[in-house]
């Protein structure tokens, strides 16, 4: 134990909130090294001046008064414009900030970096308007959300006679009901998807050209290559 | 109200802890705030002139925090110790009031010191032994709150707390919003920074 990592214990060595071990690493120490012994006592002694107290200063005479005076006058009890913005700016206020600063970044390149947030990368085109011949249920599909209809705008058709089964329909609001995911996993309305990303078209076209129609005649398996009758002995 | 009843509720008062003399004045008690008021008026008072050794600013700060507890009085919860909430409330106010001087004089003490003199310069303490060394005890206390006012604010606010105001380790974290350890490190270090300052006149034979 040195004597920097012994004054360091001298607080607790003097109240008497050390370890046993660090007590006898500590007392050891002591022994050997004056300075340390010496300033372990310095401590003590200026803990004795500081227990006799400091200078006493007494309120004045109207301390009461003026307290309860600046209570009725209404002053101090809201805070004022400038009170606000210092207790804003202080450090204090701001570390809860800081850390809701942090909090939503940290949400957001979350976002940015889940399924979620790469279909906001690449945005996939609204669905093709429904026709109106489409059925009633799509046509609920396509409208707005119920909460959200104004008094001016038609309200859904629900009550149509001709709609399909509960069931049916809210499947199919139910797969409307997440732009994000619609265009890519709209199987639960049957139709084909109409929106791929860019790196599934090029996987897509890459197979397609090597498929059976879409043959490229300028690939040619290795083992269908023509014998040209030229051979190398060994 | 009758004198005989006033009597009795400022007796009833005076038997009530801090904490149940807050919450009737939570429920709206005047008297109740005037209780906590005469109670630690003087606490915080020291308080906040060992802080910032000025007399007549510290009373305006101290005013301004019996402002603040009247103001949050609904905020208070019983659960926790009213010295500590008020303390804690001292503090803030007189961080907030060392980070203004320090921002408009460059540092927080000189202006005060500058007054102590008279007006005549800056009067920074001759901690040197003197000749006849023979200080009263409150000669001792003035070097003592000059000392004070020489350590970094950090340490100065953990010192006071503990060793003047006799707060415990845990008190004095919660009070300054800071972990344990970092509690205790903060006092052993100002100690022995006042150690340094008090040299000349530490009595060695009693230690």
């Amino acid at each position: 134990m040195n004597c920097r990592s012994v004054e360091s214990l001298f607080s607790s060595y003097v109240e008497d909130e050390i370890s046993q071990e660090e007590r006898r690493h500590l007392e050891a120490h002591l022994m050997g090294c004056r300075r340390c012994s010496i300033a372990l006592r310095e401590v003590r002694a200026t803990l004795s001046i500081l227990s006799q107290g400091m200078p006493v200063v007494e309120p004045s005479a109207h301390f009461d008064e003026d307290v309860f005076a600046r209570i009725r006058s209404g002053e101090g009890l809201r805070p004022g414009v400038r009170e606000l913005i210092l207790e804003l700016l202080s450090p204090l206020r701001l570390r809860p900030l800081y850390v809701a600063g942090a909090g939503v970044a940290a949400a957001l390149v979350a976002l940015a970096l889940s399924p979620v947030g790469q279909g906001f990368m690449h945005p996939i085109p609204a669905l093709p308007v429904a026709s109106p011949t489409q059925a009633p249920a799509t046509r609920i599909a396509a409208g707005p959300p119920a909460g959200a209809a104004s008094p001016e705008a038609p309200a859904p058709v629900l009550a149509d006679r001709s709609a399909p089964s509960s069931s049916r329909v809210s499947s199919v609001v139910a797969s409307a009901s997440q732009p994000g995911t619609a265009g890519r996993d709209s199987i639960v309305d049957g139709r084909a998807p109409t929106q791929r990303y860019t790196d599934e078209i090029i996987n897509d076209q890459f197979y397609l050209e090597r498929g059976g129609q879409g043959q490229d005649p300028s690939i040619v398996p290795v083992n269908e290559t023509q014998d040209d009758g030229v051979y190398i002995v060994f | 109200m009758p004198s005989e009843l006033r009597l009795v509720k400022k007796l009833e008062l005076a038997e009530l802890t801090d904490e149940d003399v807050m919450e009737r004045c939570a429920l709206g008690s005047e008297t109740a705030f005037r209780a906590l008021v005469q109670r630690y008026r003087s606490r915080i008072m020291n308080l906040v002139c060992r802080f910032i050794n000025d007399r007549d600013r510290a009373e305006e700060i101290s005013q301004e925090v019996f402002l603040r507890v009247y103001r949050n009085r609904e905020r208070y919860r019983k659960s926790g110790k009213f010295s500590t909430w008020i303390f804690t409330i001292a503090v803030n106010l007189t961080k907030n009031e060392i980070r203004s001087r320090v921002r408009h004089k460059g540092t927080f003490s000189l202006d005060a010191m500058e007054e102590d003199s008279g007006g005549q310069g800056l009067a920074f303490p001759d901690l040197k032994p003197l000749p006849d060394e023979d200080l009263n005890a409150s000669e001792i206390r003035r070097r003592v709150a000059e000392a004070l006012e020489k350590i970094p604010a950090r340490y100065r606010e953990a010192v006071v707390l503990r060793d003047i105001e006799g707060l415990s380790y845990e008190e004095v974290g919660e009070i300054l919003r800071i972990p344990g350890g970092t509690v205790r490190s903060r006092i052993n270090r100002a100690r022995l920074m006042l150690k340094e300052r008090l040299k000349p006149h530490l009595n060695l034979e009693d230690a």
